[in-house]
């Protein structure tokens, strides 16, 4: 094999101390899927325990805390940082044409950070005892002189920096490193997606932090700001909370929705549609994530003024997202589409996704979201939206630069893990809208007798996606063994990342690659000797 | 299987029975969100399945050129979507303020929530828990039928939320603030073929010393995460068949002005000192800590002998007003008898007032309003001991 990043150097410290962007998406890459794993673990417990309506598995104390690990992990130590840290920092620079992101070393603090950030808000979950989900309303989590909500608090800010530097890096990388001739029209769409997520790290986390030093001040000096027995508001907890917290939804989502641009275009052979519309969706998206909070806040004893403006404004975020939807269907029009692993991902993605977007409606609307609110149904329209939509498009992403950044080919016949997922997937969570519809509370430890079919079938859907998710599990690291070599352009690509070698060489690219159309498919073929694509056409025809 | 079935259908299968009257408003725009959901999923997936044959890559077939942008329809389909969300936001506001501005004419009752109770309260005082218990088989919220009934809600220490499914209302309670909710439910008789119950084995009798009485039974749940039993801080709505039913089952049984409540508040009020000055019956040298009821009387802000008369409704919030600040509201009788010492201390303001003195070192014992609240059902007991005899 020739010199690439993975042999370049050798030795822990030149992984530990590495500021290359690939080593650290790697690291990243181990990092929040080990996280996954350990939120998924706690997810399986959750729903062992529904499978009947008692408390047969865990005590109550014991599931609250589950619960709300589970939450937390998931959304600040998997999700946020999944598809930023671990994908766009190894595929980010490539795909631009650059060797490296702008600030190497703030790339490796920022990993660091995580790690630390992680530390901290696990350990003060388990040992401060905040167990009320990952919102951590007050006054609950500041009753009894808990102060875990603090160190949760500080351990999410902490990650917010890690990702402020993620998104930072990626800014300026993005607006200083382009490569002559990388016009920000000519960049992937992958790219404006996680240009506009940065953004949003940048500007969003700041008041997770402002959160934390008012809770600080309130504990420490007295002042009341968010208990009422010091003549503070909760409400205004919520607000601050969801500031941040609504952005990051949006943080979470708009790098999976820039995954699949990527994937629709490659595996339907076929110019992107709409190039424009869906690179301005992608900051519309952003700019109105901000205006949206409120929704999550709707019987919270908001004024109804507040309420109708919040319900008004969150309708504005559903329009760019569902022309994001058409175009990736027009861009299907007329293509050649073939079904591996990425494209199952990617497919199964428009369909968990629209599921996830339409349910939203119900909870826009005001006077529906106050019989659903805080029900099931809330959480089985997040879980289509964050695991159905940012998950899968994190599984497709990670299929598809699979070959680039571990060299190896996986088994196309394992893919059929993908339907193991999508089928235990929409088992666990389409049951859960109709536990949501009947008036099931969410974050229940024991649930009334009459919702246990349901709460069944969900469950066992659990079990299902698991053994899906196990099964990818395996064949991915099976095949960093056993797998084929791959080729450099293994799906017929063509962005800048597949005019490298898989693995591609330390410093990306041994000679400049020459910009064009990133959506531009005309001059590849296959070419069945090297199982991949080259870009000389018909010379093997 | 059938309930399966139907709901494919929207509402009728996917939400418990529309129980109240604005349950069906409520389910009118569920159903019409929920059509326009499937319309639109049913369109990108069959248009995705359907390229996803046609199109599929096999030998012999390539991409074929077709135009990568279109501003036309690209406007087309960014514009229909955003015209059919408006009626949906507009209804679902209208709706809101439904749900949201009780009529003038409720019947008021009150839901403390406190971790991880329910303890509601109603116009005559008397109060029952969320749960049946060995003590006493009075339990619930026991509404009439067709009447407007608000919920006033308060919280003694965290956030909660009252939801009642078949109602199709929802609000947090939040410490330190009131919030409401109200509901119109009707009684349907369950042996009659109308009659529809969620869930499906949800009481119909509701039995007290009186016998047993007709009910229908609704589910109520804390839907706000407010600690380790937030999951059995539930309880049951019962709609009896009219208010004379409801007053003849709770009658006599309903623990009236919070025995319970009145027997902590005897206990209670020797370590506030009330002795020093109030006797439980009128004497010349003492004021009285009883016989409020009979009285009308006169408004006076502190400090004003010349403050206009008012009408004062004499009941519990007069006592709670009396002992927070005696002065506020004194009767005219009182004032207008010599033979009353302290009528005049209280004109001039020489009087505790409970922000002044009762809370000062002592504030744990009367932290929450449970504590306040023991004092005045205890004074209350006083009077209809009093108007009893």
């Amino acid at each position: 094999m020739k010199d690439n990043y993975l042999t370049h150097s050798r030795g822990f410290l030149s992984w530990a101390l590495t500021l290359d962007h690939k080593r650290i998406g790697l690291m990243y890459l181990v990092a929040v899927l080990s996280s996954f794993l350990v939120a998924g673990v706690m997810a399986l417990m959750i729903r062992a325990e529904h499978l009947a309506p008692g408390a047969e598995l865990v005590d109550a104390d014991t599931y609250n805390r589950l619960m709300t690990l589970h939450g937390a992990i998931m959304v600040f130590l998997f999700i946020i940082p999944s598809i930023p840290g671990a994908l766009g920092n190894f595929v980010l620079p490539i795909m631009l044409g650059a060797k490296d992101v702008a600030f190497p070393r703030l790339n490796l603090a920022s990993f660091y950070l995580w790690i630390i950030g992680a530390l901290i808000a696990v350990g003060s979950i388990a040992a401060g005892g905040v167990d009320g989900g990952w919102t951590f309303y007050t006054p609950y989590s500041l009753q009894d002189g808990r102060v875990g909500v603090i160190g949760m608090t500080m351990g999410v800010f902490i990650l917010g920096f890690s990702s402020i530097f993620t998104g930072l890096n990626f800014v300026v990388t993005i607006h200083r490193l382009r490569p002559p001739g990388m016009t920000w029209f000519r960049m992937p769409l992958f790219l404006w997606g996680i240009y506009a997520t940065a953004l949003l790290q940048i500007l969003a986390t700041p008041v997770i932090g402002i959160t934390m030093l008012l809770l600080i001040a309130e504990r420490v000096l007295g002042i009341g700001i968010f208990d009422p027995a010091l003549g503070g508001d909760p409400v205004l907890f919520q607000h601050f909370f969801w500031f941040y917290s609504h952005p990051a939804v949006y943080i979470m989502i708009l790098p999976g929705l820039a995954i699949i641009s990527e994937l629709i275009a490659t595996f339907s052979h076929k110019h992107i549609f709409g190039y424009s519309f869906i690179a301005f969706s992608s900051v519309a998206i952003a700019v109105f994530s901000f205006l949206v909070w409120g929704h999550h806040m709707f019987t919270s004893g908001m004024s109804p003024l507040a309420a109708m403006i919040f319900s008004a404004l969150t309708y504005s975020v559903s329009i760019p997202t569902a022309v994001k939807i058409f175009n990736w269907l027009a861009t299907m029009y007329k293509g050649s589409i073939s079904f591996q692993t990425p494209m199952l991902y990617a497919l199964a993605f428009i369909f968990l996704f629209t599921i996830g977007g339409l349910t939203g409606i119900f909870l826009g609307s005001l006077s529906t979201d106050v019989h659903l609110h805080d029900t099931y149904f809330v959480v089985a329209h997040f879980h289509y939206v964050m695991m159905g939509g940012t998950v899968i498009a994190m599984l497709g992403g990670l299929h598809y630069w699979w070959p680039k950044m571990t060299g190896r080919m996986y088994s196309e016949f394992w893919g059929i893990g993908c339907l193991l997922v999508f089928v235990g997937f929409n088992l666990t969570f389409f049951s859960q809208f109709l536990l949501g519809s009947l008036g099931m509370p969410r974050r229940y430890h024991t649930y009334a007798a009459e919702y246990q079919p349901i709460h069944m079938t969900s469950s066992i859907g659990s079990f299902i996606l698991a053994a899906g998710l196990f099964v990818t599990l395996f064949y991915l690291v099976h095949s960093l063994f056993k797998g084929k070599l791959a080729p450099a352009n293994p799906w017929g690509g063509a962005t800048l990342e597949w005019h490298c070698s898989s693995p591609p060489p330390h410093d990306n690219f041994s000679v400049a690659p020459t910009v064009g159309d990133p959506y531009d498919y005309s001059d590849l073929s296959y070419d069945p000797q090297t199982g991949g694509w080259i870009s000389k056409p018909g010379a093997h025809a | 299987m059938n309930r399966l079935w139907d709901s494919l259908f929207g509402s009728a299968g996917q939400l418990p029975p529309k129980l109240s009257t604005t349950a069906a408003e409520v389910d009118w725009l569920y159903d019409y969100i929920y059509w326009w959901c499937v319309f639109f999923f049913v369109l990108i997936v069959a248009v995705m399945g359907y390229f996803m044959w046609r199109y599929r890559r096999r030998p012999g077939h390539g991409a074929q050129p077709s135009p990568s942008h279109h501003l036309g329809i690209e406007l087309v389909w960014s514009v229909i979507p955003t015209i059919l969300i408006i009626p949906i936001f507009y209804w679902g506001f209208t709706g809101y303020m439904d749900l949201h501005q009780a009529p003038a004419d409720c019947v008021k009752v009150e839901a403390e929530a406190s971790q991880w109770q329910w303890k509601f309260r109603y116009a005559n005082g008397a109060t029952m828990g969320n749960k049946q218990s060995e003590d006493s088989p009075y339990f619930g919220l026991h509404v009439a039928p067709g009447r407007n009934v608000q919920i006033i809600l308060s919280s003694n220490d965290v956030l909660h939320s009252f939801y009642i499914p078949n109602f199709r209302v929802k609000q947090d309670v939040v410490p330190g603030r009131y919030t409401s909710v109200w509901f119109n439910a009707p009684f349907v008789d369950p042996a009659s073929p109308d009659f529809e119950a969620w869930p499906p084995g949800a009481p119909t009798e509701f039995e007290t010393k009186n016998g047993k009485y007709k009910v229908n039974a609704h589910r109520l749940f804390c839907t706000e995460y407010c600690g380790t039993s937030h999951s059995t801080m539930d309880s049951w709505v019962f709609v009896h068949e009219s208010q004379e039913k409801l007053e003849e089952a709770l009658q006599g049984g309903q623990r009236p002005l919070g025995q319970g409540h009145a027997g902590r508040g005897r206990r209670r009020a020797p370590t506030k000192n009330c002795a020093s000055c109030h006797a439980k019956h009128s004497r010349r040298s003492r004021p009285p800590c009883s016989g409020a009821s009979r009285r009308t009387g006169a408004s006076r802000s502190p400090g004003s002998r010349t403050a206009p008369q008012v009408q004062v409704t004499v009941g519990r919030e007069y006592v709670l007003q009396s002992i927070r600040d005696p002065g506020s509201q004194l009767a005219l009788q009182d004032l207008s008898n010599p033979g009353n010492p302290w009528a005049n201390n209280m004109q001039k303001g020489l009087y505790p007032t409970l922000e002044n003195e009762v809370y000062r070192g002592d504030e744990e014992k009367f932290k929450g309003k449970n504590g306040l609240d023991a004092i005045v059902a205890f004074i209350q007991s006083l009077n209809q001991k009093r108007d009893g005899e």
